[in-house]
């Protein structure tokens, strides 16, 4: 951690509210990219990116200088967002695959799959093909992690996984041939 | 773990995007932030205040009395005096007021010796209770050295200019009555207690008060000093003359006053926090007061659902109010003001939209699901309790004065609010508000002229300010608070006694 970002967690420990504010004008972007990954909706996002800077703020005292501090950070929201998508479905996830979900892709204009196209895919996968997603492929924990954390069977995350990946897959091909379509498909 | 080309690739995309949310965001967040700070302040607060009281209430009496012994019959004649029942003079003549007792001081006896007085001989009479703490309200902790006074029967007596000056000697003789000199303090703490947060910083010695009073033709001169400083509160100086009058005398009650005024009052406009959240909005307020405010149209599929442009009309509000007034002439130059004020604002249905996404009125409903119309209803309405005080400066004699006053108010308000919120594909949802905002305070200032119609009645009229002090103690946001009102007011005053 370098000494300015040390300064910041300080500050935050004492709940100076200029610290405050570097902290999360540093952070909330990228988490805010994370947050929408896993909720459907922008203000949804929102809602999560403030309740996980409280919960920052709150247990910034308990965290080690030992790891990065943005790892910390992105482990809150990614908690965060997982509690908040259980609220609000009030439930376990949903594990079906919507086969509704595919069919009105090709609406979307895409110039290129740049980043944000990706994500705005990434968002529209089902919630729980969504989470399972964005926990084993881009946080990088295991199945048996995932099972553990939401609760459902390691051979359950590993076949969303797969259900997931196949219908991204899918998605970014088409999507690829509307914005190249005398090319091949990947 | 993943490790085929595919995952990397979207790994690597993904951590490198950012979407900025929007400042509304900060906004709410930092608001929850310092909430979390003010309540840890006002535990803190009341934590330090605790303590220094329970401490100071043992230490008090062990500062200025260090060498003072309260004998069984000094005690005995206190209570006596407290109770008003005749003391026999052998226990006056016992009353041993020296410092060289070496009986230990009786911290509970120390404060039963508020209000006594006692001759230049000595010897403990009942002095004029009352004119040593009816009129200037002394507080049951207040109280004073007799023993200190009655230092000529020490042989260590201290001299006056040596002691603190709570024991400075009284030089009232029986034959002086018209100059009475008595200084003495009450709650004097010896330290001062501070406690800072970042954006939050409060002092509290609770209060520390000095008084000098002087009976002079019937007035007392109170000089207290007392600092409380917090964030919401902040006392510095007070200085007060105050008439003494006799208790029976009806005098005193003429020159109290009741009456009734009515206000009319002009504000800056009033906007509602966090109402309406949507892409696609319009509310429109007509009622006591004026208000359009909307939201303009922007891209209902930007992925982030941006918010858009606000544009707002608004009016000033004008409102009546009733108020009953309770005046008092302290001294010919200055007055006392208060009184009772009753409001009530309402105003009727407000919104309707057409709202694709998330809305999220007032925060408290979410309808988050991807409903396609929606439309909401908003009924508001607050009631208003107002006690003002105020001092005023009365210029002029006979039928013309002019009042310069100043004072606060405190609101104690009611907020209420019912809204209805329907959504296709959502079922519907009732939601009804009610909230108090304890204390909404304002400092007000006002200008009066004063006309005596004829003895014992009055009529006023004149403008008046007040500054709203917004958030004090408020639990809630939905209506903003005013910042500023004007008013005009017009009132008469009907002259209590004869």
């Amino acid at each position: 951690m370098d000494k300015p970002l040390k300064a910041i967690v300080k500050g935050c420990i004492k709940h100076n509210p200029q610290s405050q504010r570097e902290l999360y004008e540093m952070f909330a972007p990228k988490m805010m990219a994370l947050c929408m990954r896993y909720v459907k909706s922008a203000s949804e996002a929102e809602d999560v990116l403030q309740e996980g800077f409280m919960k920052v703020y709150r247990n910034l005292k308990k965290y080690k200088d030992t790891g990065s501090l943005e790892g910390w950070i992105r482990r809150i929201m990614v908690n965060t967002s997982i509690d908040h998508i259980r609220k609000e479905k009030n439930h376990s996830f949903q594990l079906e695959l919507n086969e509704e979900i595919a069919s009105n892709q090709q609406e979307h204009i895409v110039s290129s799959l740049e980043a944000e196209f990706i994500h705005s895919l990434i968002q529209k996968l089902p919630d729980g093909y969504r989470v399972v997603f964005n926990l084993y492929a881009i946080e990088g924990y295991s199945h048996a992690e995932i099972g553990k954390k939401l609760n459902i069977n390691e051979s359950t995350s590993r076949s969303q996984y797969t259900r997931a990946r196949a219908l991204l897959k899918q998605q970014i091909k088409e999507a690829y041939l509307i914005k190249h379509p005398y090319r091949d498909a990947i | 773990m993943p490790s085929n080309e595919f995952e990397r690739h979207i790994r690597q995309k993904m951590e490198g995007l950012s979407y900025p949310p929007r400042p509304a965001v900060w906004s709410s967040l930092e608001k929850q932030l310092k909430l979390q700070r003010r309540s840890k302040a006002i535990l803190w607060w009341f934590l330090t205040g605790f303590v220094l009281l329970a401490l100071s209430s043992a230490a008090i009496p062990r500062m200025f009395l260090p060498n003072a012994s309260a004998s069984a019959a000094q005690i005995a004649l206190a209570q006596a005096i407290d109770k008003e029942i005749p003391v026999s003079s052998s226990s006056l003549e016992n009353a041993s007021f020296g410092s060289d007792s070496t009986q230990d001081h009786n911290l509970s006896s120390s404060s039963t010796l508020t209000n006594k007085t006692t001759s230049s001989q000595g010897q403990a009479t009942l002095g004029d209770k009352k004119a040593a703490s009816g009129p200037i309200g002394t507080s049951p902790a207040t109280y004073r050295s007799v023993a200190a006074r009655s230092g000529s029967h020490s042989p260590q007596a201290h001299k006056e200019e040596d002691q603190p000056l709570a024991l400075k000697q009284n030089k009232h003789t029986e034959s002086d009555n018209k100059i009475q000199a008595d200084t003495y303090v009450s709650r004097l703490l010896p330290a001062e207690a501070t406690f800072s947060t970042p954006e939050h910083e409060s002092s509290l010695p609770l209060s520390v008060s000095a008084k000098r009073i002087i009976q002079q033709n019937r007035s007392l001169k109170d000089f207290s000093l007392a600092s409380l400083s917090t964030d919401l509160l902040e006392i510095d100086a007070t200085w007060k003359e105050i008439p003494i009058l006799p208790i029976h005398n009806k005098d005193k009650f003429s020159r109290w006053w009741l009456g009734a005024s009515v206000r009319t009052e002009w504000s800056d406009n009033r906007t509602f926090k966090q109402f309406g959240n949507g892409n696609i909005g319009f509310q429109d307020i007509t009622t006591d007061y004026s208000e359009i405010e909307g939201w303009s149209v922007a891209n209902p599929f930007s992925p982030l659902n941006q918010p858009t442009p606000v544009y707002k009309v608004s009016f000033p509000r004008l409102s009546n109010s009733i108020r009953f007034i309770a005046h008092y002439d302290i001294n010919g130059r200055f007055a006392f003001q208060t009184g009772l004020s009753y409001q009530r604002s309402e105003n009727g249905e407000l919104i309707s939209g057409l709202l694709p996404g998330d809305f999220r009125p007032n925060g408290i409903v979410n309808v988050s699901d991807l409903a396609l119309e929606q439309e909401s209803s908003y009924k508001f309405r607050q009631e208003r309790l107002q006690v003002p005080i105020h001092i005023q400066r009365l210029i002029g004699q006979g039928k013309h004065r002019l009042a310069i006053g100043a004072g606060a108010a405190f609101n104690f308000n009611l907020v209420q609010g019912d809204e209805n919120i329907q959504a296709i594909g959502n079922g519907a949802e009732r939601q009804v508000l009610l909230a108090y905002e304890a204390i909404q305070s304002q400092l007000e200032g006002a200008l009066q002229y004063q006309y005596l119609i004829q003895p014992g009645t009055k009529i006023f009229a004149g403008p008046n300010y007040s500054h709203f002090i917004n958030g004090a103690f408020s639990g809630r946001s939905a209506p903003e608070q005013m910042r500023y009102q004007l008013g005009f007011e017009v009132g008469i005053l009907w002259k209590l006694g004869k």
